[in-house]
């Protein structure tokens, strides 16, 4: 046969690289927490019913750390997207047709990377000189970070296409397991939830509510963090398939 | 690629397993849902009786009646199949979706009014929970009317080539659970106040 293709190479390794790629995720979600959360004040964020006064004194006071978190998390976010590249080599080891499915995922995963880019300029935009800044320009600029990291709609882009394609695996025992398409898929429709934070300040549906950040929000970081872990397993199990039929051939 | 296609060509079961996790989880979701409801008429209990006395309640039980009804059906499109009755699933399956459908008539009339009458979602209280509840309901069904529509299709071309059919299980389930949710939500939002 003339194929020529990398992966027929004898000797060559399909995954090199997939590794890391998959190690990119556990990484930024560590760093995120970190970053964006502890040192951003995230946990939870300053409630949007706070009135512009109260808020600005809220982030004058915080204003060293949020500038940390914020360039920090500017600096790593862009490791999203190397491990959305990581998370579309376990797909094509489940891609029976095309790698349509692959594809999208990866530019979901790069869409996710402006979900934290652009919110956190805005936020370390508010922290860079609020004590000079009118309170209601810091409050804008901190809605302006949220409205967009809440209500775009992106990260779906990674999360469908992966959910269908968990589903599609048509092992014995699955790459993926199962169970871990669905809940994908769910957290991807939840994610449609978010849309209320465009029009509540407080309650449940707040960007700072019950139900909106503690329990949505947070969905995120448990699929994150499931998948993380589901991708580092299947990318041992490749690299272990690759080598034994190696050897058999 | 020599990545575990060994394992690959056999034939697995494919759907049904999976979607528990799916079920249970949205199931989870919706309870935390009722909770968080439950607490916050608790602290405006009066506000959210008065609000809840202006819904309708004979639409409410038209559309617990339609959905009961489909989900009837589309349980007796599964026994069909199951017994290898492809054409007479497929006619079950045709009239739970045509009933189910019926269902958006009455609720996009009774949002229409609603609106209409001036209440929205930032009304008060009680009809933020309205309409997110019931519309968060609605994205499931509208959803669910995708899946029959699939599932139609699925028994189709299983009638033309054969096979295939492992899917059809779990989409019924998944109407099942629209059915559920609605069954909890019909009381907790119409019923609560009246004594």
């Amino acid at each position: 046969m003339a194929d020529t293709s990398i992966a027929a190479v004898k000797g060559s390794n399909p995954y090199r690289y997939v590794r890391a790629c998959a190690w990119a995720g556990p990484v930024l979600l560590l760093a995120t927490l970190i970053f964006w959360g502890i040192l951003g004040q995230n946990v939870p964020p300053y409630s949007a019913g706070l009135d512009a006064e109260a808020f600005a004194a809220r982030v004058r006071e915080d204003a060293s750390l949020i500038r940390i978190g914020m360039v920090g998390q500017m600096t790593v976010s862009g490791l999203y997207l190397v491990w959305g590249i990581g998370i579309a080599k376990i797909m094509e080891a489940m891609e029976r047709d095309n790698n349509v499915l692959s594809t999208i995922q990866i530019w979901g995963a790069g869409f996710t990377v402006l979900v934290f880019e652009i919110p956190c300029m805005a936020w370390l935009a508010a922290s860079f000189r609020p004590e000079v800044m009118p309170a209601p320009v810091i409050q804008m600029l901190y809605d302006v970070g949220w409205l967009f990291f809440d209500i775009a709609y992106l990260t779906s882009l990674q999360m469908v296409p992966l959910a269908i394609c968990i589903l599609h695996d048509r092992r014995v025992k699955p790459l993926i397991p199962k169970w871990l398409g669905w809940f994908t898929l769910w957290v991807a429709i939840s994610f449609l939830l978010l849309i209320l934070t465009g029009f509540f300040k407080e309650g449940p549906f707040a960007r700072t509510g019950l139900l909106n950040f503690w329990i949505e929000f947070s969905l995120f970081f448990y699929f994150w963090l499931f998948i993380a872990i589901a991708v580092i397993r299947a990318v041992s199990r490749l690299e272990r398939e690759h080598a034994e039929a190696n050897i058999d051939g | 690629m020599g990545d575990g296609e060994a394992d690959a060509g056999q034939p697995v079961h494919v759907g049904a397993p999976g979607i528990w996790a799916f079920i249970a989880a949205d199931c989870a979701g919706f309870a935390i849902f009722f909770l968080v409801f439950m607490t916050e008429r608790m602290k405006e209990p009066l506000l959210f009786d008065a609000s809840a006395r202006h819904l309708d309640i004979r639409l409410g039980v038209v559309n617990t009646l339609i959905l009961v009804s489909s989900s009837w059906l589309v349980a007796l499109a599964i026994a069909a199949l199951e017994k290898g009755n492809l054409e007479r699933a497929g006619r079950f399956l045709v009239s739970g979706l045509v009933v189910g459908s019926l269902f958006a008539l009455f609720k996009v009339a009774e949002y229409h009014a609603k609106i209409a009458a001036g209440i929205t979602p930032t009304t008060n209280g009680f009809y933020s929970f309205y309409f997110i509840l019931t519309g968060v309901h609605f994205l499931h069904y509208v959803i669910g009317l995708g899946v029959l529509i699939t599932m139609m299709a699925t028994l189709r071309r299983a009638k033309r080539q054969g096979g295939g059919t492992e899917w059809l299980e779990s989409g019924a389930l998944y109407w099942h659970m629209v059915d559920l949710l609605w069954l909890f939500l019909f009381p907790m939002l119409y019923l609560l106040p009246v004594h």
